[in-house]
């Protein structure tokens, strides 16, 4: 089970004076089990790459097969195919819109036409897993919550389509540090159901924590794809194209490069710290 | 010198009232550089829009180069002297070329063309945009856009600049670039700034580090001060920068002296100094 990316371009506004590839021939397997960081500069094309594996923007040239079916076989993508690929938004609280939590979550499953006399367990469910208590928000107003609240609630909404992959695009930005670790721990326990997590960030020391694998892009096609150790391997690439490694990556490999007895291999400030503590003992003794 | 003293402050809706601001006492000199940081909610924006009249004070006062920001005929010349940079920059550029958007601030003031003419190209020289002063804001990239804004800014000639979470949607790339801008107004030209963020790592160029919870100053000092308590700070739900969360770890088995370090460098230098 899979999405496929097969020889996809994008092409927004073609034939005006704004005509711009944002996708070039972009190929590529999305397995489930997979928790995917999605990197790159700001106008390389992930949020389009992102757009698509749900159906929401239309290939120019190529497909998206989605469990073996072609979205865009017909000239409507199925809904029963797009639910299964749940997609959040840059700022997504920006898209709150019902007078109360309940009524903004309930939305999506309600057009996607679930039955009615599931809707309460649904939204139950989808508010439990963004830690919001179902009983002390569901009849709040969503505009009266804090950011990172309202954030959680707009992700509810996603969740509560039932996907089984979840594509988010930046979102921890914005965030303050608590905020930001609250998104991370509801999509990790999402990602140990054993669902499928794409997560768009500029955050490398974030990213770095988080992911098994990485996609790297750069002008509209995929510059690197690999695990995050190999990719964070290649400074001199990254930098070159407007990124960078985490920090921890930054200190490891500086040291080694100076002649230090470790293996320069860490990306986070864990492994960073056992690398560090490896040579400290073996200089102690 | 901004001075704020015995600053309060609530927002009121029909139905509640939320204190946001509650006794808050600072004084910013001249070419500091004072960064703001705190929870969502802790009063950092609320503050900042003290500081330039776009809020007034409840209880207490708040005096730009002696001039107090209640008094409506003063209003004016301490927004020109306090400038201010927003979080998003698509929301805060306005013309349809770079220099007639930098050109707005001093057209407001009544500055002759020649004058005004002057400070945009000595604003856009300043942030490094001269060469894009035809373009068109929208097809900029982020951290240009934001350095437009800054521009649009200094033309108006100020004493202090404001950044509200002005890199929160920036890549690194335009957070670096802003971050470099800022240095070099600071230093060279000796602009104040006043900076809130939500990026730890992006507190390390400040002079001075304001921590606000609950509408209070909870406590004040330089970087390495601040992030010396990086556990009161996770407790409140603030973060240390990455380098400084292992140095700690590190100077807890005894590995490094002190734990209290900001940068890469700082840790290289510490980490090869040990025997």
């Amino acid at each position: 089970m899979s999405i496929e990316v097969k020889n996809l371009s994008y092409i927004y506004m073609p034939g005006t004076p704004y005509e711009k590839e944002a996708l070039k021939n972009i190929n590529l397997t999305i397995n489930y089990g997979d928790f995917i960081g999605l990197i790159g500069h700001t106008g390389s094309g992930k949020s389009t790459l992102a757009q698509h594996l749900n159906g929401l923007l239309k290939p120019t040239k190529g497909s998206i097969i989605i469990d073996g079916a072609d979205l865009w076989l017909k000239k409507h993508p199925s809904r029963d195919i797009c639910r299964k690929v749940g997609l959040v938004f840059q700022y997504p609280e920006h898209q709150l819109f019902a007078e109360t939590v309940f009524e903004d979550v309930a939305f999506g499953p309600r057009n996607l036409s679930f039955p009615e006399h599931k809707i309460p367990d649904l939204v139950e469910h989808s508010l439990t897993q963004v830690g919001l208590n179902y009983h002390e928000y569901k009849d709040r107003s969503p505009f009266a919550l804090s950011g990172g609240q309202k954030r959680r609630v707009a992700i509810a909404g996603v969740l509560a389509m039932q996907p089984d992959v979840l594509v988010l695009d930046e979102p921890t930005a914005g965030l303050d540090p608590a905020g930001r670790k609250e998104i991370i721990r509801l999509i990790k326990r999402f990602y140990q159901k054993g669902k499928t997590v794409v997560w768009i960030s500029h955050n490398m020391d974030e990213i770095a924590r988080l992911a098994n694998r990485l996609i790297v892009m750069y002008r509209g096609t995929i510059f690197m794809d690999g695990i995050p150790q190999e990719v964070f391997s290649q400074e001199g690439e990254l930098k070159k194209i407007g990124l960078d490694i985490p920090a921890a990556a930054s200190l490891v490999r500086k040291l080694k490069e100076m002649g230090k007895p470790l293996p320069g291999k860490a990306i986070t400030v864990e492994d960073a710290y056992l690398e560090i503590a490896k040579w400290m003992e073996r200089k102690g003794k | 010198m901004i001075s704020v003293k015995n600053l309060s402050y609530s927002y009121k809706t029909a139905k509640a009232q939320t204190k946001a601001l509650d006794n808050v006492n600072l004084e910013i000199k001249k070419g500091e550089w004072v960064a703001v940081i705190g929870p969502n909610g802790s009063g950092k924006s609320t503050l900042a829009r003290h500081l330039n009249a776009l809020c007034l004070p409840e209880t207490g006062t708040v005096t730009v180069e002696g001039m107090d920001t209640r008094l409506p005929e003063m209003i004016w010349k301490i927004r020109q002297k306090v400038a201010f940079v927003f979080q998003n920059p698509d929301n805060q550029l306005i013309a349809t070329t770079v220099e007639e958007d930098v050109a707005f601030g001093p057209e407001n003031l009544g500055f002759s063309p020649k004058k005004i003419k002057e400070r945009v190209f000595y604003a856009l020289q300043a942030v490094g945009m001269e060469e894009y002063r035809e373009s068109a804001p929208h097809l900029l990239s982020g951290g240009q856009k934001q350095r437009v804004a800054i521009a649009g800014a200094l033309a108006m000639n100020p004493d202090y600049l404001v950044m509200d979470e002005a890199t929160s949607m920036l890549d690194p790339q335009g957070r670096q670039e802003v971050l470099n801008t800022l240095k070099n107004l600071n230093e060279n030209l000796g602009l104040t700034i006043i900076y809130i963020t939500h990026f730890m790592e992006e507190v390390v160029f400040a002079h001075r580090v304001v921590v606000m919870e609950s509408g209070k100053i909870k406590t004040m000092g330089t970087p390495r001060e601040i992030f010396s308590q990086g556990d009161d700070l996770v407790k409140m739900g603030l973060d240390v920068p990455e380098i400084t969360l292992l140095a700690g770890k590190l100077a807890k088995k005894g590995w490094l002296k002190k734990g209290d370090i900001l940068t890469l460098d700082e840790m290289v230098e510490s980490l090869c100094q040990l025997r």
